[in-house]
């Protein structure tokens, strides 16, 4: 049994127990669940979410260190620093949607914006970690 | 003595990024089959990130001061006024 760190959360998976189309859709759904709580506080207010962003990075950074201290495989270290930019992105996306809100002059361009944005956002997110779920199945096993 | 406006203001923020806090500390924490509690966190996530995005939009149009009706000085009338007598309300309770 294989037990993946995905931002906030934990969940085991192992592909000699379970199918891999079963962990990669459960470490997807560990992603999003992690990624939409920290663009909650992100919204709030993006110095909030940058810290919840750097927290869920938190773990990358143990891997780069590991990576100097040791012979640690370089594709691990390669696909931590693709997760963490892909968080940074979303991060930058929905701070993005923070400034939106707050340049509106009215309520009826806040709400239109508020309800047109997120299906892009909804969207990009969905398949970033898709991808990335993937790749962590294919690399890690 | 502080005015209720700020007094709500400091209230919902603190209990908003408490709740996010605890939801995030208290993840995987559903006593059920692995794939049934992950993709329930998941659209509860969604669903808690929409409501909080929609009443910011709602609550950061209204005056930093709104404590009596006046001080709005408008009826709102418009979008999910149209919808619901109490957009953040009933978000609130979504959420």
């Amino acid at each position: 049994m294989k037990t993946y760190h995905v931002g906030f959360t934990k969940c085991t998976a192992s592909v000699g127990q379970h199918s891999v189309f079963y962990s990669i859709v459960l470490l997807w759904l560990n992603s999003v669940t992690s990624l939409f709580l920290s663009s909650s506080f992100t919204i709030l207010h993006p110095a909030i979410g940058v810290l919840s962003t750097l927290l869920i990075a938190k773990t990358d950074y143990e891997i780069l260190v590991l990576y100097f201290r040791s012979n640690y495989p370089l594709v691990y270290l390669i696909y931590s620093i693709v997760k963490s930019q892909a968080y940074l992105l979303l991060w930058f996306y929905v701070s993005r949607f923070y400034s939106i809100q707050k340049e509106s002059k009215d309520l009826y361009s806040s709400w239109k914006n508020t309800v047109n944005y997120p299906k892009r956002f909804f969207s990009i997110s969905l398949l970033v970690f898709l991808i990335l779920a993937v790749i962590r199945v294919i690399i890690y096993g | 003595m502080v005015k209720s406006a700020t007094l709500r203001r400091i209230v919902i923020s603190s209990g908003f990024i408490l709740l996010i806090a605890i939801s995030c500390t208290t993840v995987n924490s559903l006593k059920a089959q692995n794939l049934v509690k992950d993709f329930a966190q998941t659209i509860a996530s969604i669903l808690f990130f929409t409501s909080v995005a929609l009443m910011a939009a709602i609550h950061r149009k209204y005056p930093s001061r709104h404590d009596k009706p006046e001080d709005i000085g408008e009826l709102f009338c418009e979008c999910p006024y149209a919808l619901c007598r109490h957009p953040l309300y009933f978000l609130l309770l979504l959420a």
